[in-house]
């Protein structure tokens, strides 16, 4: 126990854990460092909220659909396959994205809000620009000026609407999507999403399509699959973590976290545009005169409601110049009551540093959300910790994993040759080997395979092409493409190898080899017999001649 | 650990052990990893053996030297073992 024994309560209380179990606290504090604890505590708790994020694991399998669908589309042989086939492909398709309508009506209105957004922001500054020549021009009408002025203002109203209704319907797909998630079972969930995609898989095998379009479309579903499965992975470890510490040391997680972002929540939320928004640009611009050694930034988005805007700065407002008329208010300033012309009310808030930002990205995911779509950075970063999580391969590279049992496994001769064979071939295709190995490798495998090859298709007038000739002895430099080339064939050998099994591929010569048997078979019976009868008549001879003595 | 067993990783990934090989005085495996139906995937991974305390651990090897050394020696392997192979029998 290394924490000053005053403050560690309310170092636990402050970071929202509350010691439920004060006797169980007690005996198992001795046993443990409570700083390592609560710092073990709290990046668990984050884990548990960031990891588990729909909207980028949305957007990721979304975009792969997507590269899916082009495949499929773009392919030449597409179009001859089976009607049935191909229905059945569209609705499974439209099954999976259904699985994700709600968050992808909130990305469009995100995107939508965004744009509306920058177009608004474009049509001020056009707006602005345009105004300004229009008082320069000294040889319009009055009603040609008056017109001009109204353009504008019509313009600019235009694109103001625009972005309050983008926003308006942005916030209510964000409240959908807000109760979808209040209600979201993630086993459900990712079950229901791997059966589909099971089904799509099974469907792009029945379609026609290109060799090499196949093997691209296993390579998305294989992802696609992949990110389903670690999808929210770490999350649910890390609950597991959690709520095993908290059991053991007698602590409960409270609720501070959560009132804490729902203050941080409204503050990300976007805000309607206000009338007086050059006032308070005209109020920004004399601040930063006023106060050049002060970092000043504009917020749109205000937290008490009752002031016209928000101004960020990096020392109290107390510390700061005011411009002629102003005066500090409660949390910001005001001219209400000593400007001639229009009052307005800014308030100051404090500014916060960038690494600030990223350590108050708090617990709750939806803070997170919301976080990392105004912040590029972050969501770089949250990018980049899915992208860890969901790489392709369930073994991670250079980790060592215990092995928790083994068990004897029952595989027969061929079958294991096929894959490995199958495994020689992908994990060359991984080496990225130097031609030289490579075209030994070739021709080695080249043998080995072949050889297996007519082994399985033997008295059948099965042929894969891909497995005749001996292209890797007579160009050795090709021997990675024919790696390559060979490991996609491999699936077909493979299921060459299973119609056998099966019956579905029979030999030409089972007959005849059947009767050949047969007849060496009734050969020997016969040959049996006469040594048995010889055998049992010497014996009768033995007998009878004993008698005869 | 030896070829033809399946082992469960701390992960409860199930792997195939299809090939061994021993490089550097470390015994290296060809593996599949299985799926939740216990079918071979399309995922082939090679894995370094490591016993410590008695506890056998796997790493996955992607260095590119190594495994161009190791996929030389399962293909020697593959290659005996496909020569030895009885005739290929029908389904009855």
């Amino acid at each position: 126990m290394d924490i000053d024994e005053k403050d560690f309560g309310t170092l636990y209380a402050e970071n929202g854990f509350e010691i439920v179990k004060s006797g169980v606290f007690i005996r198992e504090a001795d046993n443990v460092d409570l700083n390592e604890l609560l710092d073990r505590l709290v990046n668990l708790r984050k884990k548990m909220n960031s990891s588990a994020d729909i909207m980028d694991f949305s957007k990721n399998v979304i975009s792969k659909l997507s590269e899916l669908e082009n495949i499929i589309n773009r392919d030449d042989y597409y179009g001859l396959s089976d009607t049935s086939k191909l229905n059945k492909l569209s609705e499974d398709l439209q099954s999976i994205r259904r699985k994700f309508t709600s968050v992808q009506s909130y990305i469009k209105a995100e995107e939508n809000m965004r744009l509306q957004k920058q177009n608004m922001a474009d049509i001020f500054a056009n707006v602005k620009r345009k105004s300004y020549e229009l008082d320069q021009n000294s040889n319009l009408t009055a009603m040609e000026r008056n017109k001009e002025a109204q353009r504008l203002l019509n313009e600019r109203n235009a694109a103001s609407n625009g972005y309050n209704e983008a926003l308006k319907f942005y916030n209510e797909q964000k409240k959908l999507y807000d109760e979808y998630k209040d209600n979201f079972n993630l086993i459900n969930y990712k079950n229901e999403l791997l059966q589909n995609i099971n089904a799509l898989e099974d469907d792009l095998k029945d379609l026609a399509l290109a060799p090499e379009n196949k093997e691209k479309l296993q390579t998305v579903v294989a992802d696609i699959r992949n990110d389903i499965a670690y999808f929210g992975l770490e999350s649910i470890k890390s609950k597991q973590e959690f709520d095993s510490l908290c059991q053991r040391y007698g602590l409960a997680s409270t609720a501070k976290v959560e009132k804490i972002n729902v203050k941080k929540e409204n503050n990300n939320e976007p805000k309607e545009i206000k009338n007086n928004e050059n006032k308070l640009e005209n109020i920004f611009n004399k601040l930063k005169e006023l106060n050049p050694d002060v970092e000043l930034a504009l917020n749109e988005n205000v937290i008490n409601p009752s002031f016209d805007g928000r101004i960020e700065a990096s020392v109290p407002v107390a510390d700061l110049k005011l411009p002629e008329d102003y005066y500090v208010v409660d949390n910001g300033i005001s001219n209400k009551f000593s400007g001639n012309g229009e009052p307005v009310m800014v308030e100051i808030g404090e500014l916060q540093k960038e690494n600030e930002s990223v350590l108050d990205q708090s617990d709750n995911l939806n803070t997170e959300l919301a976080n990392t779509q105004q912040d590029p950075s972050l969501y770089a970063k949250a990018k980049s910790a899915i992208s860890r999580l969901t790489q392709k391969g369930r073994v991670e590279p250079n980790k060592k994993y215990a092995v928790k049992k083994s068990r004897t496994a029952i595989i027969g001769s061929y079958a294991k040759s096929l894959l490995t064979f199958s495994g020689i071939t992908a994990c060359a295709a991984l080496a990225g080997a130097p031609v030289i190995s490579m075209a030994a490798l070739g021709a080695g495998l080249g043998v080995a395979v072949q050889t297996l090859y007519r082994k399985i298709v033997k008295d059948t007038d099965v042929t894969i092409k891909a497995f005749e000739g001996t292209q890797y002895q007579s160009a050795p430099e090709n021997a990675p493409a024919l790696v390559g080339l060979w490991h996609k064939a491999g699936e077909s050998l493979m299921n060459v190898f299973k119609r056998r099994k099966t019956g579905e591929i029979k030999s030409n010569k089972v007959d005849s080899e059947i009767n050949v048997d047969r007849e060496e078979q009734l050969e020997d019976l016969s040959n049996e017999i006469d040594n048995a009868l010889n055998a049992h008549q010497e014996y009768q001879e033995e007998i009878l001649e004993s008698l005869a003595r | 650990m030896k070829v033809d067993t399946v082992i469960t990783l701390e992960n409860d990934v199930n792997c195939l052990l299809l090939e061994k090989a021993n490089y550097e005085n470390d015994n290296y495996f060809l593996s599949v990893v299985l799926d939740d139906l216990e079918e071979p995937s399309d995922e082939y991974v090679v894995l370094k053996e490591i016993i410590e305390d008695n506890q056998n651990y796997v790493m996955r090897v992607v260095d590119e030297n190594v495994l161009a050394e190791l996929i030389k020696m399962f293909t020697k392997t593959f290659g005996d073992t496909v020569q030895n192979l009885a005739d290929f029998e029908d389904a009855a």
